[in-house]
């Protein structure tokens, strides 16, 4: 079920960016989107754990300078949500192969797939609403945010560094 | 990245590429609010059994149990599998595990001879999308030992000077019970009539002969089991001194099913010995004892010259198993002096060695004439040997060990030789 959905999600994503793009008339950028599509499907099969990663940075570059080419935000949204959840979904193939497990309870793939996408429903919709909204703050307010986001992230990053010092 | 956006954005004040980081910073959020706690398992091990021969499949099951929260994503990693081939199964399990409940898994293993001890079980939880984790190690210590394998050999004949009390195989050299004729003496009040021979009886008129039968009896065998670092050869087929320890496991249960007393000594990087004993308990003993024999290096025992013969009972019967060395032979001299009878099983280093190479590698004269060079060296010493009374099996080890211990000592009889020095 994981693996077609990662189909799904990979098509999903190129077919979103790729369109964003056509709109646009930038040829370029569509034809580039090949190459993180190409990262994501290589990745199932071979053991470099970075490029599952380095794939999902291209799809965000795509996307970031999609929105700085003034392509539909929506759109860019809706494939940089669908590229996240690829990257998650090659991870836990990753993972399932190197387990070698015969059997997988299919609890677990069904858990796994609802945590995904009560995570990533939300996480498309609330800044497709914010987008609808028209409020300008303050500078000071935004960088408030924005360092407020920035320290809470940098905890978030020493734990997580922390547990993977631990597991090694 | 996130990060990355959050910069962006400031700069280029786009509030687009500050809700791009959205979708990441709500994974990051899903993964913070659902990361594992502190784990609370506990599990347990059952093997089938402690000990199991080579080549034979040992099975694992695992039980463990969740006392604490439940946990999005668990993988379970026995390390006692880590040094075995598993069969069926796997020790690598993932799951979602929730509060309250247990879950089994069972494998089989199969490995090399030796003796392995389990650390425990490697818990790792983490969350769904594998950000946080949690480790816990479950201390579960389980020990397996594998045996060597123990071929079946058939009865291998001894003949030592001295034999123990007991009915066995050996001619004992008195009379007593027994099918070997030994003698006649003078007819005894309660000698059974169908003793009493006749033809010896009829030239003597007053008296009565009866016929006396040589007793069998069980002897004292000493296996001595070389294992010198310097003597052991690797090849692409494995390692001779594995052989070593496949014959000396068979001819443990060879001498013990002919109710001989057996003991064992490993010399090698130490003296590791199996005192006397009789019967299977024995041979479970000595073949625990091979299950970890090493071969090592020690200045001390590079010469079979330090062989503690005081080990052995007086005269009994000492059989080696050793590839052999030129300097060997003073020791097998000095054992003899000193009245054991020896027999050698000795697998053939020359032939393992050059069984891996290609046919073609040996013709080449750079392989060849050193070869040929260690078979005469080889040949010479055994034969040596063969003079001072020690009865040699040379054993080519891609041969059965029962054919080439039987063609040997057919050629080679019983019973006492001078020493021929």
């Amino acid at each position: 079920m994981s693996k077609i959905l990662f189909w799904i999600s990979l098509i999903l994503t190129s077919c979103l960016l790729g369109s964003a793009y056509l709109l646009k008339g930038i040829w370029l950028g569509t034809i580039l989107l090949l190459i993180p599509a190409m990262m994501m499907i290589i990745s199932l099969r071979v053991p470099w754990s970075w490029m599952p990663s380095l794939g999902l940075i291209f799809f965000m570059i795509s996307a970031a300078a999609g929105l700085l080419f003034d392509l539909m935000p929506v759109m860019v949204l809706a494939g940089v949500t669908a590229a996240i959840i690829t990257w998650d979904l090659v991870r836990f193939q990753r993972r399932l192969r190197e387990i070698e497990q015969d059997f997988l309870p299919p609890i677990l793939e069904k858990r796994h797939l609802i945590r995904l996408f009560s995570i990533s429903v939300p996480g498309f919709l609330i800044p497709a609403i914010a987008l609808q909204v028209k409020y300008q703050p303050s500078f000071g307010l935004i960088i408030g945010i924005v360092l407020l986001l920035a320290l809470s992230l940098s905890r978030v990053m020493r734990l997580i560094l922390k547990g993977k010092d631990q597991s090694s | 990245m996130i990060y990355a956006l959050l910069l962006i954005g400031l700069v280029t004040i786009n509030g687009k590429l500050l809700l791009l980081a959205l979708p990441l910073v709500f994974y990051l959020g899903g993964g913070i609010l659902y990361s594992p706690g502190v784990l609370q398992l506990k599990a347990t091990r059952q093997v089938s059994s402690d000990l199991v021969f080579q080549k034979k499949p040992a099975s694992v099951r695992l039980t463990v149990s969740n006392q604490g929260e439940g946990l999005d994503e668990l993988l379970l990693e026995d390390t006692f599998a880590a040094p075995f081939t598993v069969n069926n199964g796997n020790p690598r399990q993932l799951l979602s595990f929730m509060a309250d409940e247990q879950f089994n898994f069972e494998y089989t293993v199969q490995g090399e001879r030796g003796r392995y001890i389990s650390a425990g079980v490697q818990a790792i939880a983490t969350d769904h999308f594998n950000l946080f984790q949690e480790q816990q190690i479950l201390s579960i210590p389980a020990k397996l030992t594998i045996l060597p394998e123990a071929w079946r050999l058939r009865p291998v004949a001894i003949r030592p000077s001295n034999t123990r009390g007991f009915a066995g195989p050996i001619p004992a050299r008195i009379s007593g019970t027994g099918v070997d004729f030994l003698g006649v003496r003078e007819y005894k009040l309660g000698d059974p009539m169908r003793k009493i021979n006749w033809r010896v009886s009829t030239r003597h008129q007053q008296n009565l002969f009866t016929n006396e039968f040589e007793q069998e009896r069980i002897a004292d065998v000493g296996l001595i089991l070389d294992a010198r670092q310097q003597l052991n050869l690797r090849s692409s087929e494995g390692s001779l001194f594995e052989y070593s320890v496949m014959a000396t496991a068979a001819l443990a249960d060879a001498f013990l099913n002919d109710g001989h007393r057996v003991a064992l000594l490993v010399y090698g990087f130490g003296l590791d010995r199996v005192y006397p004993g009789y019967g299977k308990v024995q041979l479970r003993r000595i073949l625990q004892a091979l299950a970890v024999a090493r071969v090592g290096f020690n200045y001390a025992l590079e010469s079979l010259n330090y062989l503690p013969t005081r080990l052995f009972p007086a005269h009994s019967q000492l059989v080696v198993v050793s590839p052999i060395q030129v300097g060997d032979l003073e020791a097998f001299v000095r054992l003899r002096s000193f009245g054991y009878e020896i027999m050698l099983v000795s697998p053939d280093p020359a032939d393992f060695e050059a069984r891996s190479y290609t046919p073609k590698d040996r013709m080449n004269s750079t392989i060849s004439f050193p070869l040929r060079f260690v078979r005469i060296e080889r040949t010479l010493l055994l034969h040596q040997l063969r003079r001072i009374g020690v009865r040699v099996v040379d054993w080519p080890v891609d041969q059965p060990l029962d054919n080439a211990i039987h063609s040997s000592l057919i050629k080679q009889p019983l019973g006492r030789r001078i020493m021929n020095l």
